[in-house]
């Protein structure tokens, strides 16, 4: 996980007072990537409610798997004091997830995991690259 | 080479260390410059408070960036430059030109004494530059925006509704704006004052932040961190400039009189001898319960207050509800007259105030050469990340040439012709085009 510049994205989300957890999230949470420390550097206040919000967040990705496609671009939804937010990697069937606090602010936040995002495609298009190159 | 030139580049720094941060901002910025900087304008999140503070930062900068070159800066929700939008980070543009002058200038204590902190902050820009024999004019000031006490029940909730603590937080309130100078930023009154002092100047002014829980806010004078103080950069050049306030606010039919408020104008009691709040909801067909601390952005902030500054109702600017106390509206600019309406605006329109802006200046005879603009941060909060469609528009029309957005609360330009706007949810820009030879 150290070297996956992908978790490193997550690891500067992290660093936001009002972002618990996230991760780069699929159905079943098969193959999501953590940050570098896995959980650790999660929020302890998530501890709580994290079955919970697994659960929930597990069933939007199964709507993110199937409607990708078509579109989607974004999801949130609030759970008890927490929002989580989804944004959908495009052509994927996965979504960079947020567990925020229910009175950040959304705004501020959005741009980052826009900007998150946004770097985690490059990264995966740089891989693909050299991916292609070496075949 | 051509060594009168102007050269302007744009800083920029993600890195959560504020010396690092502080030393990266200046080399991005100064590595496309063949001389030193004549200015040099930082802007930085609130987030290096926790990660070495504002001292450590500026620190950082005057470890690359010449001892004597005039700094200003402050800080903001967020910002958008050639090189994307960000809600954390430093950015900064660094302008070379031989035909230009430049002062700097400060005045404390704008919380409690707005206009003596204008005269003080004025007395330096006159002075220093006094001697110059450049006709074009500009002034950009960065004033400390309204803060909170950090205590409950401020922080974080915007709507606070027990009858008992809206008393106390009323009191609380004179006493906390001119003894502790946490309360209204008076940056309207400052820029009133600044103007009155220096109305030969085009300015663009915008009030410093922090992510908008209003709990404090920092400037920046050379390697000094400032607090509840005026900022102020000073410039006579060969070049020529505009300023423009555009905002694209459609007025509704709801309109009001405001019947009772505070001595100083900010906090709206009553609308039409009725409890404003309960009023206001009312009359905007909404149920009582509608707006809650969790959608107060996407709520509140499509539906401002219209206000008349100039006393033509016919011209109304928007002025946002920052908070609910209670039945008390609490807003940060101070209206003069009482008739208002609510305004209106989606995204699209949001996004054509930049349009409508950017004409403004397709007349002039040559292309921008750099641009500073100061955008309601309440603009950046309920675009979200359609944000980058405000970036795309400043893209195409400043081609490569440099330019910072940066996210303010209270913000304004002033012009000779066109006199002083001051407004919230608006796009301020200040662009510079070199003369016709």
């Amino acid at each position: 996980m150290k070297d996956d510049p992908i978790a490193r994205v997550l690891d500067d989300l992290l660093k936001f007072d009002d972002i618990l957890a996230c991760m780069v999230g699929r159905r079943g949470m098969i193959d999501s990537i953590l940050p570098s420390d896995g959980t650790d550097s999660f929020k302890p206040e998530i501890n709580e409610i994290w079955d919970i919000v697994r659960r929930t967040m597990d069933s939007q990705l199964s709507v993110i798997s199937e409607f990708s496609r078509v579109g989607l671009k974004r999801l949130n939804f609030q759970l008890q004091d927490y929002d989580v937010m989804f944004y959908v990697i495009p052509d994927t069937e996965n979504a960079l997830v947020a567990i925020v606090r229910a009175l950040a602010n959304r705004g501020l936040i959005a741009v980052e995991m826009e900007n998150a995002r946004r770097e985690i495609i490059r990264i995966r298009e740089e891989e693909e690259k050299k991916l292609f190159a070496t075949t | 080479m051509n060594t009168s030139k102007l050269e302007a580049s744009i800083g920029l720094s993600r890195k959560w260390d504020a010396r690092e941060a502080g030393r990266e901002v200046v080399e991005s910025a100064i590595k496309n410059l063949n001389r030193p900087p004549n200015f040099f304008v930082l802007f930085s999140t609130i987030h290096y408070e926790k990660h070495g503070g504002f001292q450590e930062l500026l620190n950082g900068v005057f470890d690359i960036l010449p001892h004597n070159t005039p700094l200003i800066g402050g800080t903001v929700s967020g910002f958008s430059n050639n090189y994307g939008v960000y809600a954390r980070g430093a950015t900064a543009l660094a302008v070379s030109y031989p035909h230009m002058d430049v002062a700097i200038g400060y005045g404390k204590n704008t919380k409690r004494n707005p206009k003596k902190a204008a005269r003080q902050c004025a007395k330096m820009i006159k002075e220093g530059l006094k001697d110059s024999k450049y006709e074009n004019k500009f002034l950009l000031n960065l004033i400390s925006a309204s803060e909170l006490p950090d205590m409950p029940p401020f922080n974080r909730k915007k709507i606070i509704k027990s009858s008992l603590s809206i008393k106390l937080l009323i009191r609380f309130f004179s006493f906390s704006q001119y003894v502790l100078q946490k309360g209204a930023g008076r940056d309207d009154e400052v820029m009133r004052e600044l103007a009155k002092l220096l109305p030969d100047y085009y300015m663009l002014g915008g009030g410093t932040l922090d992510d908008e829980k209003n709990l404090r806010n920092y400037q920046f004078f050379n390697n000094r961190v400032l607090k509840s103080s005026v900022v102020s950069l000073g410039i006579k050049t060969k070049y020529k400039l505009d300023v423009c306030t555009t905002h694209n606010m459609k007025k509704t039919d709801i309109n009001f009189n405001i019947t009772r408020n505070s001595k100083d104008g900010r906090i709206i009691h009553e609308i039409d001898g009725k409890p404003a709040a309960s009023e206001l909801q009312k009359r905007l067909n909404w149920s009582g319960d509608l707006i809650t601390n969790e959608n107060f952005y996407p709520t509140i902030y499509y539906f401002p207050l219209g206000f008349s500054s100039d006393g033509d109702n016919k011209n109304l600017g928007p002025r946002i509800i920052g908070a609910i106390y209670g039945e008390s509206l609490v807003t940060v600019i101070s209206a003069k007259s009482s008739y208002g309406s609510i305004l209106t605006i989606d995204g699209k329109g949001l996004l054509k105030a930049i349009d409508d802006n950017l004409k403004t200046f397709h007349d002039k005879p040559n292309k921008p050469e750099f641009g500073l603009i100061a955008s309601c941060t309440a603009r950046l909060e309920t675009l979200e990340e359609y944000i980058y469609q405000e970036r795309e528009r400043l893209l195409d029309y400043f081609s490569e040439k440099p330019f910072i957005i940066f996210y303010v609360g209270g913000e304004s330009t002033y012009s000779p012709e066109k006199g002083l706007k001051f407004v919230n949810m608006s796009f301020n820009t200040a662009i510079f085009w070199k003369e016709v030879n």
